[in-house]
């Protein structure tokens, strides 16, 4: 899932080998996972680990609360006390956070079977109310904190049903919980470490009949079809609807791939007075006669983006199977027949979790719009620099600063393509970079005549040597990619190299599954290539691309 | 009442769902003859404490009858040192039966 393999530990109060042996069981695991000792939380968190280090920390409240724990034994809790432990335990975890890449830090649990009477939520002496507030406080000490993130294990231990606790286990083995909460709290783990590390879905593809409305609307017409009303599917299809159009908010692209007249489709989406969805909610449409497993690839090519990043959703089997055997990354989930389950299927699906939200995020379809303007502009130019040169481009580079830092954070967390190294920069190592002359960071926005693309490419520079200055960082959201930003962005680097008087220019290419557009740059770039280290004299100047204009600001100007 | 083959059955799938939680490195056997308890039994002793809750709870929603393996010495109660899929069965269809 990364470039740079990490570590996991497994830090609690209670015995997490068998969470380890099933989340060592999944393909799709990105790090190597030890456990910390048992029951050694403030010793396993405050030794100073590699910043590779990714730590889970699971705890039951009445470790970290000694008040908590004395309400569980019917005795009254002292709760300013309880929250005072709370502050300690949150002053660890923050100490903590600047050691490791990440923590992941499950909410904590009561057990519903315990009951301590007709008072257990009232605010002063209540048990149940304790832990809420004590969750609560915890939350808010830690907010802000953005590589701490929060997993809802509330959701495991439903999923687990009755048998989510179990006394026989915790008596043999010091495991409170059957391993279906720890399948659950597996799934949950890796879907947050997938969406951080930008492999959270960014496009829905979806059928319309019976899909997006109720009924076949080149039979029935788009007054007959149903959409709201008091009619349980059409209101389903409504709650579906307005789903989709709150992740669209949330960044995540709405594209429809339907056999259909586009006529009478669109006629539909126009026209009915109910649709939530109208046209300029999605970012490409495919409605025709043609085979749907195309139809998805032909827009996955148009967006430019990874199927990985793409879920298609259809109520047809035979349509999924199609689109799965054509297209085996992008996910197709199983479709309830029963179309009142169907908007809480899509809001199950563990593939939407966003950590940072930016400007970048809510703005997609906007962006991914002007793109499709752009690639249909091409074909009015006969040559690829005519057509650069038409567009307008201004790239803007400037030195890291506090306003872009969060979104400059979450693209190197999600960028996996165009990526040098695919190195994860955690927030404090990005912040120390801030302060550091020797290790410079720049940003690099992009516009054009069709629109603005937002903070799109980081370059990273290390110029301790005397002699060189060494590339650490060389990413680019796919969406600007083949525009001459990418050998701008070298350009500027070998210019500042040569400014801080260092005789060359290295960079290390560390490949993964799919950072191989950085390595077609390099390929191309003339930079002259030993292994995977590619290197440039800077007594020759790197020339800056004539297609588009380069804004120089701060320091480097 | 269960007939040890039940059992026997039941014992495997137990055995094959903790397998199920397991990296494919550390999965084992479970055939009759494969030794799980004692002198080279597969299971480590998580694995024990995991397989006598799960056949617990199995042996309780397959039959309705509730038996306790998890709050005694296990192998106290097996006269042999190895304990394989099917001489467990055999104990455990025993004493459901008696």
């Amino acid at each position: 899932m990364e470039g740079v393999r990490r570590d996991l530990v497994l830090v609690s109060d209670f015995n997490l080998t068998n969470f380890a042996n099933i989340l060592r069981g999944r393909s799709d695991l990105p790090w190597e996972v030890r456990v910390a000792p048992l029951d050694q939380v403030v010793t396993s968190l405050s030794d100073p680990p590699s910043t590779k280090t990714s730590a889970f920390v699971w705890t039951r409240p009445e470790r970290i609360s000694t008040e908590y724990q004395k309400a569980l034994l019917y005795q009254p809790p002292d709760a300013s006390r309880a929250l005072a432990e709370v502050d300690a335990f949150a002053d660890l975890l923050q100490r903590a956070a600047q050691q490791h890449h990440a923590l992941y830090l499950p909410t904590w649990q009561a057990r519903a079977s315990d009951r301590f009477g007709a008072r257990e939520l009232d605010h002063a002496t209540g048990v149940h109310a304790l832990l809420a507030r004590m969750d609560l406080h915890l939350a808010e000490r830690l907010d802000g904190t953005t590589n701490i993130h929060r997993l809802n294990s509330t959701r495991w231990l439903q999923h687990a049903g009755e048998n989510a606790w179990s006394d026989r286990l915790w008596y043999l083995t010091k495991t409170p919980f059957s391993n279906a909460v720890f399948q659950a709290a597996a799934d949950d783990l890796l879907a947050v470490a997938g969406q951080l590390t930008g492999h959270a879905i960014k496009l829905i593809v979806l059928d319309l009949d019976d899909t997006l409305w109720g009924g076949i609307v080149g039979d029935d017409g788009w007054e007959n079809l149903h959409l709201g009303g008091h009619d349980p599917a059409g209101e389903s299809f409504v709650d579906l609807q307005r789903t989709l159009k709150g992740l669209k908010e949330r960044g995540v692209m709405l594209a429809i791939a339907s056999k259909n007249e586009r006529s009478t489709a669109l006629e539909a989406i126009a026209k009915h007075p109910e649709m939530v969805l109208r046209e300029s909610d999605f970012v490409a449409m495919r409605i025709d006669w043609n085979d749907k497993g195309a139809n998805v690839a032909d827009i996955i090519r148009e967006l430019n983006i990874g199927a990985r990043s793409v879920m298609f959703i259809d109520d047809n089997p035979v349509e999924r199977a199609r689109v799965r055997e054509f297209l085996p990354d992008v996910l197709v989930p199983e479709w309830p027949s029963n179309k009142l389950l169907y908007d809480r299927t899509l809001r199950s699906l563990p593939v939407f979790d966003l950590d940072t939200r930016s400007r970048e995020d809510s703005r997609r379809t906007e962006l991914y719009l002007a793109e499709a303007e752009r690639v249909r502009s091409r074909v009015d130019h006969t040559d690829v620099e005519t057509w650069l040169r038409s567009l307008g481009t201004v790239v803007e580079a400037k030195p890291l600063n506090d306003a872009d830092f969060a979104r400059v954070h979450q693209l190197f967390g999600k960028t996996n393509q165009f990526n040098l190294t695919t190195y994860r920069w955690t927030e404090k190592e990005l912040r120390d970079r801030m302060d550091d002359p020797q290790r410079p960071v720049w940003s690099f926005r992009v516009r054009d005549r069709f629109g603005d693309a937002g903070l799109t490419g980081i370059l990273g520079l290390d110029l301790h040597a005397p002699d060189k200055a060494v590339i650490t960082d060389l990413v680019l959201s796919c969406r600007v990619l083949g525009r001459k930003v990418e050998e701008t962005m070298l350009h500027v680097a070998i210019a500042q190299a040569r400014r801080a008087g260092k005789e060359r220019v290295e960079a290390h290419y560390l490949p993964t599954a799919k950072n191989k557009p950085c390595l077609d740059l390099l390929l191309r770039s003339g930079l002259q290539r030993t292994g995977d280290t590619f290197t440039w004299d800077t007594a020759r100047t790197y020339e800056q691309p004539g297609t588009l204009e380069l804004v120089m600001a701060g320091p480097i100007a | 009442m269960p007939s040890p083959d039940a059992i026997e059955e039941l014992t495997r799938a137990v055995l094959a769902r903790l397998n199920d939680d397991l990296p494919a490195a550390d999965r084992f056997p479970t055939d009759p003859s494969t030794p799980i308890l004692g002198d080279g039994g597969v299971l480590d002793s998580l694995g024990v404490a995991n397989f006598i809750v799960g056949m617990e709870e199995a042996v309780e929603r397959a039959f309705g009858a509730p038996v306790s393996l998890s709050d005694q010495d296990l192998m106290g109660l097996f006269a042999e040192s190895t304990v394989t899929v099917r001489s467990f069965a055999a104990f455990l269809s025993n004493r459901l039966n008696t």
